[in-house]
C-alpha cells in the first residue's frame, strides 16, 4: 500500500503546480463530490476483557465519499475499509509450537506463528447546517452530527479488541479557501449515543438457537459517553486541479474508551490521499 | 512551480507530522501501559484469571486458593520459561479439565493440552494420544463421501447407515452435508453416528444436527457462564432444546459412537441424542469437556484456554471431569487399529443389522 501511495502523494503535488494557469471556477464554490481515498494508518488498542497485551496493526484504508453541498446543507457518506496483520506491539513474532503424535507412534513438530489479521468498517451519513457568513468570508462553518457504525474485527487466537458500534455524534466542521484551487479544512466529532455490541465477560458469543453474530449482538446495549467515549479529529487539505477533478490530503485519529464489558481502549491514525469528481 | 510545491507541503507537514508526533507519543497515556512481563505477574495474572473466569470451581470442588497457596511460593522472578511453564501446567493439570491448554510463544515450549487424566501403571497421566479410534481404519469398513469438510458418510452391507463428524461446520455447510447424508441413507434400517474423533465446534451447530435425529422437542442442556469475578458470579441459565431440524429427521435405531476424545460440541451433540429413545450410545466415556473455552493472554505472550461455563443435562447433572458413559462399553485398542481392525464398529455394525 506504501508503494501506492507515495506516487500518488507525488502526483497529487505535482497536479498542484501545473494546474496554476486553469480556468478559475467561482469562488466557495458548492462541494459536490463523489471520491475515493487511499491510505495507511495504525490501530493500537488494549482490551482488558480478554488480553494484558497492547496489539497493534498497520492496516491499508479505502475509503469511498459521496458529498452534496445546498446553500444552507451539507451532507456526507463515507464507507471505510481497513486490512492489515495484527500482533501484539512488545511480542510480534510470537511462534506456537506443537508436538503431534498418532497410534501409530508417528510423531510430527509443528511450528508456526501465532500471528493475527485485523479488519474494521464504517460506514457513516452526516447531515450538518452552514452557519451563514458574508460572500467575502473566506470560512465555511457547519455543524451538525453524524451517524456512523463502526466495526473492529481483529482475528486471531484471542477476540481482543472486537467491537461494533452503532453511534450518533455532534459534529461541527470548518474550512478555510485558501485560494480558488487550495483549501484547509478541520472536523471534531464526539459520539454522545451508542449502540456499542462487545464479546461479553466470558468472551464467547454462543448461545442455544443463536448463530454467532446474533451471538454477539445479544450484548449491545444503548449506552452514553460514560461507556462509550470515542472523540475524532479530522484535517484536511483539498486541492481543485481543474474544474471537474480534485485530490487532496487527510488526517484522522480516533480514541476510543469502552468501559463494556471491561475498559477497552485504543487510538487509531489515518492518512489517505483522496482523488475526487466534483459535478 | 518549485515554490508552490514547497508552500503546500509546508502547509500539509506542519499540520499532520505534529498530529502524528503528538499521537504517537501519547499513545500509551490514551490506552493505559501493559502490564508488567515478570514471571511473577504472569503467573499471578494466570492464576487471577482463572479466579475471576473459570466456570468450574464449583463443580470439580477445587478450592482455588489453596492452588495459589502451593504454587506461588515456587514462583520467582528469577525463574526461567522452562520453570514457570512447569508450574503453570502442574496448576492447570489439578483442573482435571480437557479444555485447559497452555499455549507458550517461545518457539521452544511445546504446547500443553489440558487432555483426559487417567491412570496408568500407578501414575497419573494425560491422554494426549488417541489410540481407540482412526478414521483411515473406519475406511476398511465402509466407502466414504465427504460432502463437508467435517462430515462423512456411506452404507455398510446395504442395510446400515453411517456418518462419521469429526468436528462442527457452519450451520449452512452442516445443512447441505447432513441434507445430502440423510437423503442417501433414510431408507437404511439404521444408522451409526461415529462422533468418536469429534473434537468440537461450534454448540448451536451441533443443536442443529441432533434435531436431524428428532421428531419432538425435550430439553437437553442448560448452561451458564462466569459474569462477574466472584465464583458464584453466573449469567442466567439457557436452556437447550433439540427439537426437529431440516427436511429430513432419522427416527430409526442411531447408535452413538464415542471415545474419550469425543469433547466439547461432540458432547453436547451426546447430550442431545441421549435424550431420545432411539438412540444407543456404544464405545468409551467421552473427554468430560463441555464448557465454552476462550482464549486469554498472559504479559509473556502465552495463551491460554479456561472453560468459562456451567454446562448440565436435562436433570442438572454435570459431566464435567467426568464425561458421558456409554450404554455399551466397547475399547477398541492400539493393537486392533495397527491390526487394520476396529472392534467397536465391528460390534455397531452387528448391533446395527439386527
Amino acid at each position: 500500500m506504501k508503494k501506492l501511495l507515495y506516487p500518488l502523494v507525488i502526483c497529487t503535488l505535482l497536479m498542484t503546480a501545473q494546474a496554476q494557469d486553469y480556468e478559475k471556477r467561482p469562488w466557495m464554490s458548492l462541494e459536490n463530490r463523489i471520491g475515493l481515498a487511499l491510505g495507511i494508518g495504525t490501530v493500537t488498542y488494549l482490551d482488558k476483557n480478554t488480553s494484558p497485551l497492547i496489539y497493534r496493526s498497520k492496516p491499508a484504508n479505502v475509503r469511498l465519499f459521496y458529498n452534496l453541498e445546498s446553500n444552507t446543507f451539507l451532507f456526507s457518506l463515507d464507507v471505510d475499509f481497513r486490512i492489515g496483520s495484527n500482533q501484539p506491539k512488545y511480542h510480534p513474532n510470537r511462534t506456537l509450537y506443537f508436538r503431534e503424535e498418532d497410534y501409530t507412534g508417528k510423531t510430527e513438530d509443528k511450528k508456526f506463528p501465532a500471528g493475527g489479521s485485523f479488519m474494521a468498517g464504517r460506514i457513516s451519513l452526516g447531515t450538518y447546517y452552514k452557519i451563514p457568513s458574508t460572500q467575502e468570508s473566506t470560512f465555511k462553518v457547519a455543524v451538525g452530527g453524524r451517524i456512523s457504525n463502526e466495526l473492529f474485527y481483529p482475528q486471531g487466537w484471542t477476540m481482543a479488541g472486537m467491537f461494533n458500534a452503532l453511534s450518533f455524534s455532534p459534529e461541527g466542521m470548518v474550512q478555510h479557501r485558501i485560494n480558488e484551487h487550495h483549501s484547509l479544512a478541520a472536523n471534531l466529532r464526539v459520539p454522545v449515543v451508542a449502540w456499542p455490541a462487545r464479546p461479553s465477560y466470558d468472551n464467547t458469543v454462543s448461545a442455544p438457537d443463536k448463530n454467532l453474530v446474533s451471538g454477539f449482538f445479544s450484548n449491545a446495549e444503548w449506552t452514553g459517553v460514560k461507556k462509550f467515549l470515542a472523540p475524532a479529529l479530522g484535517l484536511r487539505y483539498d486541492y481543485q486541479f481543474s474544474q471537474r477533478w480534485g485530490a487532496g490530503l487527510q488526517y484522522e485519529a480516533n480514541w476510543y474508551s469502552i468501559q463494556t464489558p471491561q475498559p477497552f481502549r485504543g487510538t487509531t491514525q489515518t492518512v489517505l490521499a483522496n482523488f475526487y469528481h466534483h459535478f | 512551480m518549485t515554490s508552490t510545491i514547497h508552500q503546500y507541503l509546508r502547509t500539509i507537514l506542519f499540520l499532520i507530522v505534529p498530529c502524528l508526533f503528538i499521537m504517537a507519543s501519547c499513545e500509551e497515556e490514551l490506552i493505559g501501559p501493559q502490564a508488567a512481563n515478570t514471571p511473577v505477574s504472569n503467573f499471578d495474572h494466570f492464576w487471577k484469571t482463572f479466579d475471576t473466569h473459570y466456570g468450574l470451581f464449583d463443580v470439580k470442588q477445587l478450592d482455588w486458593n489453596a492452588m495459589y497457596q502451593q504454587f506461588r511460593p515456587r514462583v520467582s522472578d528469577q525463574m526461567s520459561d522452562d520453570e514457570l511453564y512447569t508450574v503453570l501446567t502442574e496448576m492447570i493439570v489439578q483442573l482435571n479439565d480437557n479444555h485447559v491448554n497452555l499455549y507458550p510463544t517461545n518457539g521452544e515450549l511445546p504446547v500443553f493440552p489440558g487432555g483426559v487424566i487417567r491412570y496408568e501403571n500407578g501414575t497419573l497421566t494425560i491422554l494426549k494420544v488417541q489410540e481407540d479410534y482412526a478414521l483411515e481404519v473406519v475406511k476398511n469398513y465402509v466407502s466414504l463421501t465427504q460432502p463437508s469438510e467435517n462430515i462423512r458418510f456411506g452404507i455398510i452391507n446395504n442395510l446400515v447407515g453411517y456418518i462419521n463428524m469429526t468436528g462442527t461446520d457452519s450451520r449452512k455447510d452442516t445443512e447441505k452435508a447432513m441434507d445430502r447424508a440423510l437423503n442417501e441413507l433414510k431408507d437404511t434400517q439404521s444408522l451409526i453416528l461415529d462422533l468418536r474423533g469429534h473434537y468440537g465446534g461450534m454448540d448451536a451447530v451441533s443443536q442443529y444436527v441432533a434435531g436431524r435425529f428428532t421428531s419432538e422437542t425435550k430439553l437437553y442442556m442448560t448452561s451458564r457462564k462466569r459474569n462477574g469475578p466472584e465464583h458464584d458470579q453466573f449469567t442466567a441459565v439457557n436452556e437447550w432444546y433439540v427439537r426437529p431440524s431440516g427436511g429430513v429427521q432419522y427416527t430409526k435405531p442411531v447408535i452413538v459412537l464415542t471415545s474419550r476424545f469425543t469433547q466439547s460440541a461432540g458432547e453436547t451433540l451426546s447430550l442431545a441424542l441421549r435424550e431420545l429413545n432411539h438412540t444407543t450410545f456404544m464405545g468409551d466415556t467421552t473427554a468430560g469437556s463441555f464448557s465454552d473455552n476462550p482464549n486469554f493472554e498472559l504479559p509473556n505472550g502465552w495463551i491460554f484456554s479456561l472453560s468459562v461455563g456451567d454446562y448440565r443435562n436435562s436433570e442438572g447433572t454435570s459431566f464435567e471431569g467426568r464425561g458421558l458413559p456409554p450404554a455399551i462399553y466397547s475399547k477398541t485398542t492400539r493393537d486392533d487399529l495397527l491390526a487394520g481392525k476396529d472392534p467397536t464398529l465391528e460390534r455397531a455394525i452387528e448391533l446395527g443389522m439386527q
